[in-house]
């Protein structure tokens, strides 16, 4: 029956390496299993088609492949929020140290930028800090580690004249509007 | 909302509650020997439909963590796996099928304690 070991090998491409073999041999005899039922059912040898349903009811390599293996997360619902707050601290202070240095340099050294590489510098800003944050909650959440922030939490923390929810939106517009006008005002980013 | 979003709503609530019992259904299954087509098959009497590529991966994994056992033996000219609970997996069995038995009661005092909801009506 080639159609259930193109199958088979199908789905073991994608679970643990050092699992490979037994998974392997576990679902050929799990198919095999089904199959020769349904042969029987009828007093006959399997056939092809009995493969076939056999395969249709098991479902889709990957999907069987994910089954296999304990439910994985490239950053886990736990600590996804804790990762946007990190990326939002981080890329505003960024942001804010960007202004200040681009400022401080351009007027001490008579040092111009345009608007084009202004837009790419802080893209590329942003960029780097996605990478290696991303990078560092997969670390986190491959690792198993809790995050001692969540366990350290207490209620006094909550600061009592919190401003509520602000729109995330309104925060970058606030920032690159603000941010621009302060370059453009020190006429470090020149608009022509 | 639609019939068809509250169905969509529905479903993945549902398969959410199914995936967590689908456990205890096996191990219960299991107090008695079986190998995978006639568990599935009796799973499925009981009127729990379970896929093949659900099943199989689920057994396996529970018999990875030392909840079942299982043994090769000739039956009907073919050899089959036979799985059944280990002496660990009656433990965690009972533990299992206590809390349940637990939740199972709270929640039907819960959700009889209110008329049935209305929401439906409304729309």
């Amino acid at each position: 029956m080639q159609l259930v070991e193109s199958y088979v090998i199908e789905v073991c491409r994608f679970v643990p390496s050092e699992q490979r073999d037994e998974i392997a041999r576990d679902l050929r005899e799990a198919i095999a299993e089904e199959v020769y039922e349904l042969a029987d059912a009828r007093n006959e040898e399997p056939t092809d088609a009995d493969a076939k349903q056999v395969l249709s009811g098991f479902g889709h390599p990957l999907k069987v492949a994910g089954r296999y293996q304990p439910q994985r997360y490239l950053i886990g619902p736990e600590i996804f929020p804790a990762m946007l707050q990190t990326l939002r601290i981080v890329i505003g202070f960024a942001l804010g140290i960007q202004v200040v240095a681009i400022v401080v340099f351009g007027s001490l050294q008579e040092w111009t930028i345009g608007p084009w590489d202004l837009f790419w510098m802080t893209f590329e800003l942003v960029l780097w800090i996605l990478f290696v944050i991303v990078g560092a909650f997969i670390a986190v959440e491959y690792s198993g580690e809790k995050l001692g922030w969540y366990e350290n939490w207490s209620p006094q923390s909550l600061s009592p004249n919190s401003m509520g929810v602000i729109s995330r939106s309104d925060i970058v517009t606030n920032i690159v509007t603000g941010g621009f006008f302060l370059l453009w005002w020190n006429d470090v980013v020149v608009l022509h | 909302m639609n019939d068809e979003s509250i169905r969509e709503i529905a479903d993945k609530l549902n398969s959410e509650i199914r995936r967590g019992s689908l456990v205890l259904a096996v191990l219960g299954q299991l107090q008695s020997e079986h190998y995978g087509y006639s568990l599935r098959k009796s799973l499925a009497e009981h009127g729990l439909d379970v896929e093949e590529g659900t099943l199989y991966p689920l057994i396996r994994r529970l018999e990875k963590q030392g909840l079942l056992e299982s043994e090769w033996r000739e039956e009907n000219k073919r050899r089959k796996r036979f799985y059944r609970l280990s002496a660990v997996g009656q433990s965690v069995y009972a533990s299992l099928l206590e809390d349940w038995r637990d939740l199972s009661s709270s929640l039907t005092t819960i959700t009889a304690s209110g008329s049935m909801p209305q929401v439906l009506e409304q729309e």
